[in-house]
């Protein structure tokens, strides 16, 4: 086991650095960033003190060396358009999107798994296909779709809820809303269907048949070991939730990291784009290196091995 | 118990719903690739005088079925032409996905090694990067081209079709039937055209189904971003985009082309279910 955390984690460290280091070259290979941030007919000697000034004029290989030991210096570069520290961006706009993303994740599995275990327990009843056709429904709809669904009914016909940016508790509804029906539709099948494998299982009679309360049968002996494929579809959940809130943001006009990277990507401004995706693959990577340690606890046959 | 009997009684039959859904799927998307047949006009062409006329749903006086949008331009005809984008997008991306995926997970099975370890840590770096950083990252790059799009869903389409026929092959290396054509002279080539990919068509055309919804919602969120295609270009994501300014006073430009793209994914994804219980009962109950 101990082997096993120590690999695993060696594997995310490699797999960051790898992420890191193909879009640093990808993002320089493909042309000279001192050509679009200055204005056509620029002379020569102008872009020359650009290019000085933004470090590119260094060779491609010390560009990356430098940058790269800058991660662990604190020192992240700085952004073409903001003239400031990569770091400093990212710090001011890094709690609208974690408060999003943390409320989205805690609203996921608070409705997502009690939905899949009522349909699961209540298999083939009308409250199982209701479920499970919302979820069907809520798992294809785009999500800027139904933003822009909601924005339409609650700001603009009803004007009960505002359309966009951050405030009051109210800004979040509908944000939230938006990102999370897709994770509670997936959650909701899952924990169904892997509880369904689980329920045929005759430890379960054994329980039942002990005497011990049909909720707390399904709940101790069947949902602990229907959990492993949840968690696991959680930690992917969370990849596309990320790669979701870039979209929502968008849409609420959300001050968050997904806008910044956004608009970074249309302006090629490549310290922060690069910078970005780093920060996200990091938060990606180590929570997929949770969910992997977390089966030893869950399981304890994994963790014998 | 009482569905596996009902499957297996009419197994040759397609339920009606789900004939229903390919029916309506293949209409969407043979009028969006004839749309230049259908209707042969020129995407830039704006005329100001007919902006913002009523879709004909809502006002019977009105020549346009789905109104025009802002420039003028009949929506109705930019919807062909905006499913048709999508469709060629997606579709040609699915195909380059499914094909290097395939081979790759092929290779990946056979070798094994250092080879089946290299391939499997791309995948690993490719799933820490969520999908639409990857489409933000290329757009940037390349530019807001189709061509970025398709490559976009290559890149992160590949991997899980290069997964799952890599663990066919490991399954079916070690079935009989294949040691007993090696030990008959049989080549690897051979091998892995005569009994190796009839083995796995079936759970890969259920995975090429359950791929493509993500597929068409991918292109359109790019092109919804502003990372998928240039104007006067066209694709869902483009309409809904634009049509949101609009939202107000003038609800169905934004609200068309979000209905298309919602009864797409729907019929692709109800389909894919049936599919994969049909051909695959082993994955049945799964995602």
């Amino acid at each position: 086991m101990k082997r096993y955390v120590i690999m695993r984690v060696l594997k995310a460290v490699f797999t960051i650095w790898a992420v890191y280091t193909l879009v640093f070259f990808l993002t320089r290979v493909t042309g000279d960033p001192v050509d679009w941030l200055t204005m056509a007919g620029a002379s020569d000697s102008a872009k020359e003190t650009l290019r000085e000034n933004l470090g590119l004029d260094l060779p491609l290989w010390k560009q990356y060396i430098k940058s790269f030991i800058g991660l662990f210096t604190g020192d992240t570069g700085e952004s073409y358009y903001y003239a400031r520290q990569v770091s400093d961006l990212f710090a001011e706009r890094i709690w609208p999107t974690i408060s999003l993303g943390g409320i989205v994740l805690f609203i996921t599995i608070l409705i997502g798994l009690p939905l899949g275990v009522l349909a699961a327990v209540k298999h083939n009843s009308l409250l199982d296909r209701i479920t499970m056709s919302t979820a069907v429904i809520g798992s294809t709809m785009p999500n800027f779709v139904l933003g822009i669904l909601l924005i339409f009914i609650f700001a603009l016909k009803l004007r009960v809820l505002p359309s966009g940016s951050m405030g009051t508790a109210k800004n979040y509804i509908l944000p939230v809303i938006a990102l999370s029906v897709g994770p509670i539709a997936s959650v909701a099948r899952l924990t169904r269907s892997s509880l369904l494998d689980v329920i045929r299982n005759e430890y379960l009679d054994f329980a039942r048949a002990k005497g011990i309360r049909e909720w707390k049968v399904v709940i101790k002996h069947g949902l602990r070991n229907a959990l492993i494929p949840v968690i696991t579809i959680l930690g992917a959940q969370l990849s596309s939730l990320i790669g979701g809130s870039v979209v929502v943001e968008t849409v609420f006009a959300w001050p968050g990291i997904g806008t910044l990277i956004v608009t970074s990507a249309q302006q090629r401004d490549f310290p922060v784009v690069v910078f970005g995706v780093l920060v996200i693959a990091a938060s990606v990577t180590f929570v997929n290196l949770l969910v992997d340690l977390s089966y030893g606890l869950l399981d304890p046959r994994i963790r014998k091995s | 118990m009482m569905q596996r009997n009902k499957r297996r009684n009419g197994r040759s039959g397609i339920p009606p719903m789900i004939l229903f859904l390919i029916i309506t799927f293949f209409i969407i998307v043979g009028a969006g690739l004839l749309a230049p047949v259908i209707a042969p006009v020129d995407l830039a062409e704006t005329d100001l005088t007919k902006r913002l006329i009523k879709p004909s749903f809502l006002d019977p006086l009105s020549p346009y079925l789905m109104g025009t949008d802002n420039l003028g331009r009949d929506v109705a005809v930019r919807l062909l032409y905006a499913i048709r984008e999508t469709v060629l997008i997606s579709f040609s991306g699915m195909m380059i996905a499914t094909a290097l995926g395939t081979a790759l997970g092929i290779i990946s099975g056979l070798s094994g090694g250092y080879v089946d370890m290299a391939i499997s840590f791309f995948t690993d770096v490719r799933l820490s990067v969520p999908t639409t950083f990857i489409g933000i990252i290329l757009a940037c790059i390349l530019g807001a081209k189709p061509t970025t799009t398709v490559l976009v869903i290559t890149i992160t389409g590949w991997s899980s079709f290069c997964r799952l026929v890599r663990s066919q092959i490991i399954q079916l290396k070690k079935a009989a039937f294949i040691e007993a054509s090696r030990s008959m002279g049989a080549g690897g080539l051979r091998i892995v055209f005569e009994h190796i990919l009839i083995n796995i068509a079936s759970p890969l055309i259920v995975q090429i189904t359950m791929e493509l919804s993500g597929f068409i919602l991918l292109e359109s969120t790019l092109s919804f971003l502003g990372l998928g295609i240039e104007p006067p270009g066209t694709s869902l994501g483009v309409m809904v985009s634009s049509g949101r300014d609009y939202m107000l006073t003038h609800w169905w430009l934004a609200m068309i082309p979000s209905v298309v793209i919602v009864v797409m994914i729907l019929q692709i994804s109800l389909v894919g279910d049936w599919l994969r219980d049909r051909l695959d009962p082993k994955l049945k109950n799964r995602s």
